[in-house]
């Protein structure tokens, strides 16, 4: 391969993805009206939505990685309330999962205002409340508090938690996740952490146990 | 504010989706709005009457983007911090322009998003600006002081925003002045977290204070993390070109205009720098982009093609120059100081060419205009020079004389001064004028200062005040009667019409150059007079 080509294929790659976003966003469209004209079938067509979704997010993933491995991510951090983004996932997270699961919120210990990048956490816990989705049994809560200096975001469900083989290896693409998959979403929260830098320069990390009180898995965005 | 009651505008040059955002938001409550389908529509829209919600698209065609004109409205003060703009967009991209530009909108979308999504989001900005309204009738009356204050409280009793009043309130008071107050609000917020803004506000107040090498150091670490934060580029060019480094200013900039060509403000800057640093080729293409560019613009000016032209008439390429006037002319549509600028240059362009005739037409036609036109002391020293070069020596000398007084401290300006001598081919005679004009400034400096020390105050500020009004431009003597009027006001007692004056000589002087050395210990006389009578203006 020239290095033109080298060169070209993650453009070509990254308009690829664009447009398949694109067509997706679509798609979107077309269920919302769907499920309007058909509310018998408003399970199945909110599972659709749910996978649409998923794939959408997964194609922004693979974009923002691949800028961050060209060095080209860079995170926006301003001052946000941490309570305001977690309303937001709260809210997604009740629309996804209808009447099946009980989603609830944790945040008293929460400061008033920390430092991060809205977007890309938004999108680091999205990809956590998707995998509590498909594994809790009844509920899900989310929670943002206090951990010594930093702040942490939390989602725990209880599901069957993380198997160990999970919870020993280091967090790296390709490295699987629970359900079999590629372990993509965890390796880029791990990513959107470590972007996460302190005037001291100790970084943000993502840390998994089961040793949260609903007794299934415990997803903790942690950002100093 | 009910949402009933609020007025919006939405800016997108899509039709499905202008009706479809008219839709969410009619749903929300909002049931007044209107369309703009470009910037340049939504400007007009604006100064025309008064929104409280611009919902704006990133991508508006070819000619300019959402954040462009957000910064438009924004630096021509056409929207305050009580309006809500919220921008939309289809691409992730827009993530890089608002963390690399120095005013972000209140907050932005990424489509496909719900209406239950815009709905939180509105409600979220809602929120924070029911937190901040105690301040708005305060900005709105000019009570600087009284607003900083003001944003103690309110960060006390909404810590969520804390952050955002302390940088409302750092802007306050450096715009007050109080530049060393500013950098510790700054610093404060710094030590909590390195946000490049804030590092930036950080570089501005030293600048204020005169420590334009800390401010270099601080900016440069800035654009090392932050490559793509132009705000931080231009600050840095402008404090290289205070240091004498205009070469790099230069660099500096060229590497923000390849991250950004369509920011008219950088290319003048852009263009200037290299003009002086005699790079006429790249002085050349700020100039021409800014004329391209500018002609779809709402804030154009006559000038872009006079320092066009200026530019062109500098490599002999006097035709070009000649045809760009004319475009100039027609494009104001023969307003008279576009037909004044042009004809200054036209005269200067016929003169290179030998021919003398047409020069000296093109000049009767400036002369004519000149008195009734706003002129720059840049414009004035180019009709000098084509009186000089069509023969009016008399007249040369006497504007020339003019802008030397006004700008007596100004060593760039002299420098051009003495270089346009020299090419005229008079270098002894420019010296002379150049001696003799600044020295009328300084002995009516020397004069007023020695009335103020045989303690007649009033002769002082009689003598001052007058010889601010006829040089406006100079500084020097614009503070040093700002300086007789508050030493006379603390003495005597308090005069609303000279505290008055005092506060416009004081804001004159900011607003073209804020870093003046004298500025802060004026602002802090004023400031203690003020307290001293318990008394505002």
């Amino acid at each position: 391969m020239s290095g033109q080509d080298e060169a070209l294929l993650p453009a070509m790659l990254a308009a690829s993805l664009h447009e398949v976003k694109n067509m997706l966003g679509e798609l979107t469209l077309s269920l919302d009206a769907l499920q309007q004209q058909c509310p018998q079938q408003a399970a199945q067509i909110e599972e659709m939505r749910f996978v649409t979704r998923q794939v959408s997010d997964r194609m922004v993933q693979v974009l923002l990685l691949y800028k961050n491995d060209a060095g080209v991510l860079r995170p926006n951090i301003e001052a946000i309330p941490p309570a305001d983004l977690l309303e937001e996932m709260l809210m997604e997270a009740r629309s996804l999962a209808g009447d099946r699961l009980v989603v609830s919120l944790e945040g008293e210990q929460a400061p008033p205002y920390a430092y991060f990048d809205r977007y890309l956490c938004e999108m680091a816990l999205m990809n956590a409340i998707h995998n509590a989705l498909r594994f809790a049994h009844s509920r899900i809560v989310i929670g943002v508090g206090r951990l010594g200096n930093a702040l942490c975001f939390s989602v725990e469900d209880d599901g069957p938690g993380y198997v160990p083989a999970v919870l020993q290896r280091a967090i790296e693409p390709g490295g699987h996740s629970r359900d079999g998959g590629t372990g993509l979403g965890l390796y880029f929260a791990d990513r959107v952490a470590r972007l996460h830098c302190n005037n001291a320069g100790e970084c943000g990390r993502v840390q998994l146990d089961n040793a949260g009180v609903l007794g299934g898995a415990r997803f903790q965005l942690i950002l100093p | 504010m009910e949402l009933a009651k609020m007025e919006a505008l939405i800016v997108d040059d899509h039709p499905g989706m202008r009706t479809a955002m008219r839709l969410t938001l009619s749903n929300l409550g909002v049931t007044h709005s209107q369309f703009a389908q470009s910037a340049n529509e939504a400007i007009r829209r604006i100064k025309g009457q008064h929104y409280d919600i611009i919902v704006c698209d990133y991508n508006l065609g070819p000619e300019q983007d959402g954040q462009q004109l957000l910064e438009l409205l924004r630096h021509n003060n056409l929207i305050d911090l009580s309006m809500i703009f919220i921008m939309v967009t289809a691409e992730r991209a827009y993530e890089k322009v608002v963390s690399a530009a120095e005013l972000g909108p209140d907050d932005y979308l990424i489509k496909p998003f719900t209406a239950e999504v815009f709905r939180v989001r509105l409600e979220r900005v809602l929120q924070k600006k029911s937190a901040m309204a105690p301040l708005f009738p305060v900005l709105q009356a000019g009570d600087a002081a009284k607003a900083s204050e003001l944003c103690n409280v309110l960060a006390a009793s909404h810590p969520a925003y804390m952050i955002d009043f302390l940088r409302i309130k750092a802007e306050l008071l450096m715009g007050m002045g109080q530049a060393e107050a500013a950098q510790q609000v700054f610093e404060g917020i710094v030590s909590e977290r390195a946000v490049p803004w804030a590092k930036l506000g950080l570089a501005r107040t030293l600048r204020l204070q005169q420590k334009d090498v800390e401010a270099e150091s601080i900016l440069e670490g800035v654009i090392s993390e932050s490559p793509e934060y132009l705000a931080a580029f231009d600050t840095l060019a402008s404090v290289k070109d205070k240091l004498g480094k205009a070469g790099e200013a230069q660099e500096v900039l060229s590497k923000a205009v390849a991250i950004s060509p369509n920011t008219l403000a950088r290319q003048r800057m852009m263009g200037d720098v290299a003009m002086r640093n005699g790079d006429i080729t790249a002085a050349e293409a700020a100039y021409t982009t800014i004329v391209e560019k500018g002609r779809t613009s709402f804030f154009r000016d006559p000038n872009d093609y006079v320092n066009l032209s200026r530019a062109l008439l500098e490599c002999g390429k006097n035709e070009d120059a000649i045809n760009r006037l004319r475009e100039g002319r027609q494009s104001f549509s023969n307003a008279p100081e576009a037909v004044f600028a042009a004809s200054v240059m036209e005269s200067q362009a016929y003169s290179q060419m030998g021919k003398a005739a047409a020069a000296k037409e093109a000049l009767g036609r400036a002369m004519a205009l000149k008195d009734s036109v706003p002129m720059t002391d840049e414009l004035k020293l180019d009709l000098a020079t084509a009186c000089y070069r069509s023969g009016d020596e008399a007249m040369g000398a006497r504007l020339m004389d003019q802008v030397v007084r006004n700008r007596h401290e100004d060593a760039r300006l002299l420098q051009r001064v003495r270089k346009i001598y020299t090419d005229l081919g008079r270098e002894l005679e420019g010296e002379q004028l150049v001696q003799s004009s600044t020295q009328a400034v300084v002995n009516l400096n020397n004069q007023g200062v020695l009335l103020a020390k045989q303690g007649n105050l009033a002769g002082a500020v009689e003598l001052l005040t007058e010889a601010a009004a006829q040089l406006p431009n100079n500084q020097q003597i614009v503070l040093n009667a700002a300086h007789a009027v508050l030493t006379l006001v603390n003495r005597e007692g308090w005069n609303q019409d000279l505290m008055l004056k005092a506060k416009r000589y004081l804001e004159e002087v900011r607003g073209s150059n804020a870093t003046h050395p004298k500025l802060v210990q004026l602002q802090t006389l004023f400031n203690d007079v003020q307290n001293k009578y318990g008394s505002r203006v």
